[in-house]
């Protein structure tokens, strides 16, 4: 299934004064979750649908398994998709909704019920759209996504509006794909769940690619361990480090300081003659670094 | 002891069939979409309840045309101080009136269509709604992401229009066959179905059932805001019956001096569709009726290709 990557390349999209995307490339394995990172306006969705042919690119590319999505025969059997806006009507049910979606795919009818199953909606698969709540149309979308059982999935914040319980189901559901070898990309803004889900990030920021690796990569790219500190001298700490290290201060008056492990600290107050009250690593999180990679770039476009 | 790691069991992947007629899908799928709100079922209730009361109207009136042209006993009387011509005019029209078989035609070419007016108005609405549906309830995206090719998506809308104008047409003729049937049976007259006036107008009644929704699908094509399209539909349809030629008439008599100018009133779709199905010359100087199927296909296919031009390129957001 090596042929299943999505390969996004020099993408850019132009809204009257505003690059919404500019010259975006990434590529997304499969066999993995990849999590798909921005501030909010970064232009995420906007990539996602010239991903999937519904926004045209002012410039660039994006491929599917090295094809473009118009180019796929029957692009639901390939591809399955969740975005934001992916509504259906108020007055019909959910399962005609999934089944005029199979008519149109040439898929069998019965596969409505059997991905209704899947979503944990049977109960709910004759009752009207505009009944659903936040989480039942979440889930509807994404039984429509693996309709026609893809290869590769696509889904934008598929998050929202879920409970915690449906949190860990999507969870558990997204890893059990990418095990069974399919490519999925989530865009999110959760980030303490990216962290959970993802084997891979891609994080954009203002249009633009950010960083992108596994996520261990992405953390440690942000610099190495932080190390905090509790001492009654801190001015005497840090002059006695010197300029190589940052510090900062934290709100109960500890340092964080970024630059020197735990023995250089420790052989510093020494030195000084500087309590030390408590030394402790500090492993960086996502969120951490997610803040750090894209502060300043998050402003409303 | 050496330990074996052994590949998980591949997982279970669904064998899912290609089902259905590849250029049948679509249409497949848009009749699914049609059946499964309450659109249909709401402007087939419609369709109808104007049809019963359209049929009782046309009844009443073709009982009381009838009965004075059976009125044996009637005779033609001049007015006092008519002129030579006007006499001949009185007396002319008062032969039409008396003349039975006549009579009998019209009442038949009015009661078989009958409902017409508004039929038409909700096949237009269908049509348009067909397209504009899938922006208002942001449907579009997942109709997109099945199929990207977005001209096949309109077309197979087109075909589900079409079948949609027919199936109105049908039932509404129908039931307007049967009370017809059954009004001409109670009277002892002959139904005039053999007779080909009244053949033409249910003939061109089908037609025009099929242009105005194809006419409504070409502006849902161009104008994609729901309330814009019915709207401009609306406009179209009954400001076209209401003052259309009414323009055409200030045209004539202010501005340009020229019969045209009231021949050319066809170019209105509203005017354009009585031209086609009026058996006689509607006015004077009105275009012949093929002209009319013309301009309502013209003007189709006009919205319906910028539509679809626009349509290739829009962002769906």
């Amino acid at each position: 299934m090596a042929d299943d990557g999505i390969a996004v390349s020099g993408l850019t999209k132009l809204y009257k004064n505003v690059r919404a995307v500019d010259d975006l490339s990434f590529t997304v394995s499969p066999g993995r979750v990849t999590g798909f990172l921005g501030p909010n306006g970064a232009g995420k969705t906007t990539t996602l649908r010239m991903v999937l042919n519904l926004v045209r690119p002012t410039a660039g590319t994006t491929t599917i398994g090295g094809r473009r999505y118009a180019d796929l025969t029957d692009p639901i059997r390939k591809v399955g998709a969740l975005l934001e806006a992916s509504g259906a009507h108020r007055g019909r049910t959910g399962r005609n909704h999934l089944r005029m979606l199979c008519d149109a795919a040439g898929i069998p009818v019965s596969r409505a019920d059997d991905v209704l199953t899947t979503v944990g909606l049977t109960s709910a698969a004759d009752r009207k759209f505009k009944g659903y709540s936040l989480g039942m149309r979440q889930r509807l979308g994404i039984a429509a996504a693996l309709l026609g059982d893809p290869d590769v999935l696509i889904l934008d914040e598929p998050a929202n509006g879920l409970d915690p319980e449906g949190i860990r189901w999507m969870r558990d559901l997204l890893k059990s794909l990418a095990d069974e070898g399919r490519t999925v990309l989530v865009s999110s803004h959760l980030l303490s769940e990216m962290e959970l889900l993802a084997d891979d990030v891609v994080i954009i920021a203002a249009g633009k690619l950010v960083q992108q690796g596994t996520v261990a990569e992405v953390i440690d790219s942000a610099g190495g361990a932080q190390m905090l500190v509790r001492t009654p001298r801190p001015e005497a700490l840090i002059a006695e480090l010197g300029a190589a290290i940052t510090a900062t201060r934290v709100e109960d008056g500890a340092l964080r300081i970024v630059g020197a492990d735990g023995p250089t600290i420790g052989a510093a107050a020494m030195r000084v003659g500087a309590e030390i009250h408590e030394l402790t690593v500090e492993r960086r999180d996502l969120e951490n670094v997610f803040l750090q990679l894209t502060a300043g770039k998050a402003d409303i476009r | 002891m050496t330990a074996t790691i052994q590949a998980p069991p591949a997982a279970q992947r669904p064998v899912i069939a290609h089902v259905g007629i590849p250029g049948l899908r679509l249409v497949r799928s848009e009749i699914r979409k049609i059946t499964t709100t309450n659109a249909w079922w709401l402007f087939g209730i419609a369709s109808l309840v104007f049809t019963g009361f359209a049929l009782f109207i046309n009844m009443s009136e073709a009982a009381q045309h009838l009965a004075r042209a059976r009125d044996t006993t009637a005779v033609f009387r001049p007015g006092r101080g008519m002129s030579p011509a006007e006499i001949a005019a009185a007396k002319a029209e008062f032969a039409q009136l008396h003349d039975l078989p006549l009579q009998a035609v019209n009442a038949a070419g009015n009661i078989f269509t009958s409902g017409q007016f508004f039929g038409l108005l909700l096949v237009m609405l269908l049509g348009t709604l067909v397209i504009t549906n899938e922006f208002q309830y942001q449907t579009a995206t997942a109709t997109f992401l099945t199929t990207p090719q977005r001209t096949r998506v309109v077309f197979g809308k087109l075909l589900a229009v079409l079948g949609l104008g027919f199936l109105f047409w049908l039932v509404t003729r129908a039931v307007s066959f049967a009370a017809g049937l059954l009004f001409f049976h109670n009277i002892g007259l002959t139904n005039s179905l053999g007779e080909w006036p009244v053949q033409r107008a249910i003939i061109f009644n089908l037609v025009a059932y099929l242009l105005w929704a194809l006419l409504g699908f070409g502006l849902g094509t161009l104008i994609n805001s729901q309330i814009g399209a019915v709207v401009t539909a609306m406009i179209i349809y009954l400001g076209g019956f209401v003052g259309g030629m009414g323009v055409f008439n200030l045209i004539r008599s202010f501005l340009i001096h020229g019969d045209w100018v009231l021949t050319s009133a066809v170019v209105m779709p509203s005017i354009a569709s009585q031209v086609m199905v009026s058996p006689e010359k509607m006015y004077a100087e009105a275009a012949p009726w093929w002209v009319g199927v013309l301009v309502m296909t013209g003007w189709s296919l006009i919205a319906g290709a910028i539509g679809i031009a626009l349509n290739r390129r829009r962002d769906i957001t």
